[in-house]
């Protein structure tokens, strides 16, 4: 009897599965021993030139937040469209980084002229933003996603941009990305969410934008006017909610508030958040790094997904100004508002899942034989399936709960 | 699929059903050792329809039962479950092997000094331990089971048993790990 618990211990701890599969030729079809402007595919390739033995050093020593110089060349159709853009090179991300297929953050060294379209060309541009003039870009390996789909983000992403919120966002679309002309992933070439990155989507100066982030419940000063980010913190430990509407952008954070907890992004809010301010203009939020929605807590309701263990700014905000009945009314009518559109219905996003999957799906197979993770099509296939399918039940329980809140009203 | 209410129902009436019946074998272990059958109605992963999802599973583990009231029983226990899988999905075939960890909890009621039957859930792991996050909304499946034991040695029995997952699982949990099992097995009692 003993031989058997011991047994029955060891499933515990080496349960798992393991999946072994025959792809169809189709997979083959995409050869990247080619040419890089002969590699066929509707992605676009980032080739980038670089010295290897820095770039070994730099991915060696990933924690020393090294930077170096390299160039930066990006193919679309089979066509050079950027041709050795100056570039600094450092890797990022944070408990990413320890992933074999690192994010990589890219700064040119003046402002790139995207007016063409030719650095990053979403499908769907939200009107107050601009894409003409970008500083900064990343090549993300999708975070904590990296081992299931690749496709959280960007999907939820273009989710916020097609159901037309006012919010801010990051854009993004797969790429190949190559070193030295060797393959090195598939990553999300991605606008970025900070100063720059802002600074680009609204086409002002760096020096214009005043904005602080949230990692782990600490609020960072990144750039800009610090009293005044100072101030809004003292209103919120306050709740001088006058002085707080007067600061904040109410539309923005109410539809920022509503689409996070609608994707119950666990992640969230005690990290992942930036907020900015334009002069001095009200401060707003962004979206970006969506990579642990609807996993964990899908009945959960908003409040409670705001409400954090975690003590932060954006659930102290939210709660402060939360006290005012009409702001109460404001967020949950604005909740049923957005429902009732049918921008955020599964349907929608199972197409933008389906959109997405079917851009890579070639390449996943490529990526799977070069770092196991996932460690078969198969598998990806699971976990994308699970993406549509947990949207699915998530928008159903929400959709109860908001219409119950606003019964109450 | 199966509301409470329903299960509160089904468990009344085999509360009902064991103040009848004669005794056999009483707060014991044992060791049952299943090999079965699983299968899928139709699933489809990302709108495309799978085909031949099946597999075979081979289950045994430790099982202790205790009388509760005349016939009527409790049975529960640990078990390991081994699933061997296989499919085919729009553009690629695969295999599966699985493991993974089951804790029955069953009321019975003893028919005769050869026969008894027994239903309840067993819960299972849907996700390796070491990989995923406990919190995880389909980190645990919920079987529902049937089972019917025959004794027909001193000691030793054989069984044959059905079971169900009831949580309506997304379909691609199923690809590895089969809705449907039916299988059969030996085991011996101390």
């Amino acid at each position: 009897m003993k031989k058997t618990i011991y047994i029955l211990l060891l499933i515990i701890i080496g349960s798992c599965s393991t999946f072994e599969e025959n792809l169809d030729d189709s997979f083959f079809d995409l050869n990247l021993d080619v040419p890089l402007d002969e590699i066929a595919t509707d992605l676009p390739i980032v080739n980038i030139e670089v010295d290897q033995n820095d770039f070994d050093r730099m991915i060696e020593n990933f924690e020393d937040e090294i930077e170096i110089e390299a160039h930066f060349n990006l193919y679309r159709n089979q066509e050079l469209q950027i041709n050795q853009e100056l570039i600094e090179l450092e890797i990022k991300g944070n408990y990413s980084k320890n992933f074999p297929l690192k994010s990589l953050g890219i700064k040119f060294e003046d402002r790139f002229d995207n007016r063409n379209r030719k650095l990053i060309a979403p499908d769907h541009i939200l009107p107050q933003h601009s894409l003409d003039f970008i500083k900064a870009i990343r090549l993300r390996n999708s975070g904590n996603d990296f081992k299931q789909t690749m496709l959280k983000d960007l999907s939820y992403s273009q989710l916020a941009i097609q159901a037309d919120l006012d919010v801010d966002v990051a854009y993004g679309e797969a790429s190949l990305v190559f070193i030295n002309e060797k393959f090195y992933g598939l990553l999300n070439l991605r606008t970025e969410a900070n100063a720059n990155g802002m600074a680009g989507l609204y086409d002002v100066k760096k020096g214009d934008i005043t904005l602080a982030k949230l990692v782990t419940g600490k609020l960072l000063k990144k750039n800009g006017d610090f009293p005044r980010i100072d101030a809004l913190v003292s209103a919120v430990g306050n709740k001088d909610i006058a002085f707080l509407q007067g600061e904040i952008d109410i539309d923005n954070f109410i539809d920022y508030m509503i689409f996070q907890t609608f994707i119950t992004n666990v992640d969230w809010p005690h990290t992942n958040v930036r907020f900015y301010a334009i002069k001095n203009s009200k401060f707003r939020f962004v979206l970006y790094d969506l990579d642990v929605a609807n996993w964990i807590k899908l009945e959960e309701g908003s409040l409670e997904l705001i409400d954090k263990k975690i003590p932060n700014f954006v659930s102290k905000l939210f709660f402060a100004l939360y006290e005012d009945v009409l702001f109460q009314k404001q967020f949950w009518n604005r909740y049923q508002e957005i429902l009732e559109t049918g921008n955020l219905d599964e349907e929608v996003f199972e197409k933008i899942v389906h959109h997405n999957l079917e851009k890579i799906e070639l390449v996943m197979a490529l990526q799977i034989e070069k770092y196991s993770f996932p460690e078969s099509m198969v598998e990806w296939y699971l976990e994308t399936d699970l993406l549509s399918s947990m949207f699915k039940r998530r928008a159903t329980t929400i959709e109860s709960i908001v219409e119950k809140k606003n019964v109450e009203f | 699929m199966f509301s409470k209410s329903y299960l509160k129902n089904y468990f009344l009436f085999i509360f009902f059903l064991s103040s009848f019946g004669k005794s056999w074998g009483q707060n014991n272990f044992s060791i049952p050792l299943k090999i079965g059958y699983g299968f899928n109605s139709s699933i489809s992963l990302n709108e495309d329809e799978t085909s031949n999802v099946n597999g075979i599973i081979i289950q045994s583990g430790l099982e202790y039962e205790f009388k509760i009231y005349k016939n009527l029983f409790a049975e529960t226990g640990l078990a390991g479950r081994a699933i061997l899988a296989s499919g085919k999905t729009e553009n690629s075939s695969y295999k599966a092997k699985t493991l993974r960890l089951r804790l029955p909890v069953k009321l019975g009621w003893t028919i005769s000094e050869k026969w008894k039957v027994a239903s309840g859930i067993a819960i299972q792991n849907n996700k390796d331990f070491i990989t995923i996050d406990l919190r995880e909304k389909y980190f645990w499946r919920y079987d529902l089971l049937f089972e019917g034991k025959y004794n027909w040695v001193k000691n030793w029995f054989g069984v044959a048993s059905i079971n169900y997952e009831l949580r309506n699982l997304p379909n691609a949990y199923f690809i590895n790990d089969p809705r449907f099992v039916i299988s059969l097995g030996v085991g011996r009692e101390f």
